[in-house]
């Protein structure tokens, strides 16, 4: 019974790191550029098509270290395509009503899909996990597939560095204060297009490793670019839109929620997530934790 | 009244005359005019890859007809419109290609498609003969005399299966299922079920215990603890009816946990060749429904036929079944046109029913009462390989669907 429910955690767990990754730049371009990018799904797609291209030419067993490197190249890949963007699109956002932001970004991700289908084709792809993760470990009656326990690692890796980088590092204070204010942080001589740019750059960057870390964990099809952007939406919003520790925090509950209300009501699978949401945006619309963290 | 006089007949027989001059063309060019057909399917969005194979096997039947000389002396035009996957978009595309004067509309791959569309059929006064949606529904409880379905249904396809697990595996009495939770999974769990029930005592005679379905979220991104909730359910013999993007991230979820050396065999009621061809290697061994298999009827022309050119056309080694269901869906109303010309509801609607046509996997009869084909159910079983697809078909069954079809009851659900 205890190994069931410890199973049941982890297996929440996993749920709640796989959507932080993607979460997490949303939240930051979010916080920054107050910009929702809806596209953002797109490019977690194109980071995992990306790493599946990767791990074809690798002929062979890839092993963790080659893995993180192909996930650590989607990200830088996706971080040059986010520069463009911010060029194209981004740039001519500000000021501008929310819904153009809204329909831009939808483009975007349209566009996106387009991409994929055109390169990879509309079949649906698996990639399969590096060696060393493909297996499972025991304890005791417990039982945990090796790659899930990764992806919480990885979750975990990057909300830390995120976590540090704004609130340890001056260009991460820099950046929160030029989501503040960023007419003050221009008259004390901050580079605020840089700093944008940066935060655009930084959540592509994201995204991509998000795709590449994430290519073992499900199929891949020109649509995956929505199979996690509902939930990562759901996080931001609960976790309080731009907060990075607020979706992490968010993240996890509503992965524990949703595990064990589908595991002990199993009448109503997948229900429990948007009741979760409902419920806490009823009592908290600001989310658990709000502005720039 | 007309009196008979020479004045009056040279009039009368100019005003013939030049109506002859202005309609006999008309009456000639609709007499020669192309059969109209359109095809509504899946060649965007989720359902594409599924579409666009029965888009070409639709394609293959009308040139293959045109090529003959066409039916009556008139050749076939099909006219497609992208149904999306979605109702609402199936509808308006159905709408248009009836506004161009298509009254046989074929195709559609999503059930939720094909219920859209039949709930116009009668307004509009045309025929859907759909050659992929499962929808027990749509010749049961929805049923309008203007709907037609060209393949089989999860009725006859599930039961099939449990009926071969009974000869296969009369030893695996316990069962279990991962179904997503909708229409479409809770109807092939009930028909395997009900399959496994009506043929453990009949074939194996042992009694079944069968654990209720673990029903599964459609569309979703993680199945771990669905997949954890399977591996303590005490069957052993597992169903699957999760599709699709949705069967291939479940199936890698469950390899760590052992999933697939604790629990065997497997049947999957309809991934065809989709989750193996993505899998490769990697694809687990299990026993898979299928409209068509073509290594199942060569020597049959219409097989060879249609698959020589897909491989040709393709370079695909195991289409999917979908294929040879545009084709059929083609035939059929070819088959009609030949017994009664007109092209009009009207006249088709008794022409299809009972009606006996070739395809690719032998004849088909449209069931008279309910619009449902009786065809071959085909299973094979699919595990990996060290080859250049990464997997293998190791066996196969054909069986026949009659001994395997529900009674016709239109209009009422199914009775189990």
């Amino acid at each position: 019974m205890l190994a069931d429910f410890l199973l049941i955690a982890i297996n929440g767990l996993v749920w709640a790191m796989a959507v932080f990754l993607v979460a997490s730049g949303l939240t930051l371009i979010f916080g920054i550029l107050h910009i929702l990018n809806f596209s953002h799904g797109g490019f977690v797609m194109i980071g995992a098509y990306l790493a599946f291209t990767a791990m074809q030419l690798l002929t062979g067993s890839v092993g963790i270290a080659a893995f993180l490197g192909i996930a650590a190249l989607c990200a830088v890949a996706v971080a040059g395509m986010g520069f463009v963007i911010d060029r194209v699109v981004f740039k001519r956002l500000k000021g501008v009503d929310d819904s153009y932001s809204l329909i831009a970004t939808y483009a975007v991700l349209l566009l996106s899909e387009g991409a994929v289908k055109s390169v990879w084709g509309p079949n649906f792809e698996s990639v399969y996990p590096p060696e060393g993760l493909g297996g499972a470990l025991f304890l005791g009656d417990l039982f945990l597939p090796s790659y899930a326990l990764f992806v919480i690692g990885a979750g975990l890796a990057v909300f830390l560095v995120l976590d540090w980088w704004l609130h340890r590092t001056a260009s991460g204070k820099i950046m929160k204060s030029v989501a503040l204010d960023p007419w003050m942080a221009s008259i004390l001589g901050i580079n605020v297009n840089a700093i944008f740019t940066t935060a655009v750059v930084a959540g592509f960057a994201l995204a991509g490793l998000a795709g590449g870390l994430l290519a073992p964990n499900q199929s891949l099809s020109p649509m995956m670019g929505g199979s996690y952007i509902i939930q990562a939406f759901g996080v931001i919003i609960v976790g309080g839109i731009g907060n990075v520790r607020g979706a992490f925090l968010a993240a996890i509950l509503l992965g524990l929620i949703d595990a064990f209300g589908t595991v002990f009501v199993p009448q109503f699978p997948g229900i429990f997530f948007f009741i979760a949401v409902a419920v806490i945006i009823l009592f908290r619309p600001q989310g658990l934790l709000s502005g720039i963290r | 009244m007309v009196q008979t006089n020479r004045r009056n007949v040279m009039k009368m027989l100019g005003a013939s005359v030049a109506a002859g001059a202005l309609g006999l063309p008309m009456y000639a060019r609709a007499q020669s005019a192309p059969y109209k057909m359109g095809m509504v399917t899946a060649l965007s969005g989720p359902s594409e890859m599924l579409g666009r194979p029965m888009l070409a096997g639709a394609e293959y039947a009308v040139a293959e007809i045109n090529a003959a000389g066409g039916i009556n002396g008139r050749q076939i035009e099909l006219l497609v419109r992208d149904s999306k996957g979605r109702p609402d978009a199936g509808t308006v595309a159905a709408r248009e290609l009836i506004g161009e004067g298509c009254v046989m509309l074929l195709g559609t791959v999503s059930s939720a498609v094909a219920l859209a569309i039949s709930g116009i059929l009668q307004q509009e006064n045309a025929l859907l003969m759909t050659a992929a949606a499962h929808s027990l529904r749509l010749t049961h409880e929805d049923f309008n005399r203007h709907y037609f379905r060209v393949t089989d249904n999860p009725y006859m396809r599930q039961r099939a299966q449990a009926k071969l697990m009974a000869e296969l595996n009369g030893d695996v009495t316990a069962w279990g299922g991962l179904v997503p939770d909708h229409e479409y999974g809770r109807s092939t769990w009930d028909s395997f079920k009900h399959g496994l029930e009506t043929y453990y005592p009949e074939i194996a005679g042992k009694t079944p215990s069968i654990s209720d379905p673990i029903l599964c979220q459609y569309g979703g991104s993680d199945y771990r603890n669905y997949i954890a909730s399977a591996m303590r359910d005490p069957g052993v013999g597992f169903f699957n009816s999760l599709y699709g993007g949705d069967a291939i991230t479940m199936f890698q979820q469950a390899k760590p946990y052992g999933f697939f050396q604790r629990k065997a065999p497997i049947v999957d009621s309809a991934n065809e060749f989709i989750a193996a061809r993505a899998m490769k290697a990697e694809m687990p061994d299990m026993w898979i429904g299928s409209h068509w298999y073509h290594g199942a009827f060569k020597g049959n022309e219409i097989n060879d036929r249609i698959y020589a050119k897909y491989l040709e056309q393709t370079g695909i080694r195991f289409p999917d079944g979908f294929l040879s269901e545009g084709h059929a869906a083609v035939m059929a109303y070819a088959g009609a046109l030949a017994k009664d010309g007109a092209g009009t509801a009207e006249a088709l609607i008794p022409a299809l029913e009972g009606l006996s046509f070739e395809t690719a996997t032998g004849t088909r009869t449209i069931r008279a009462e309910d619009h449902q084909a009786i065809k071959p159910v085909i299973n094979y079983r699919v595990r990996s390989a060290q080859n250049e697809d990464g997997f293998e078909v190791v066996d196969f069954r054909v069986i026949d669907g009659a001994e395997t079809i529900e009674p016709a009851s239109p209009g009422a659900p199914v009775a189990w």
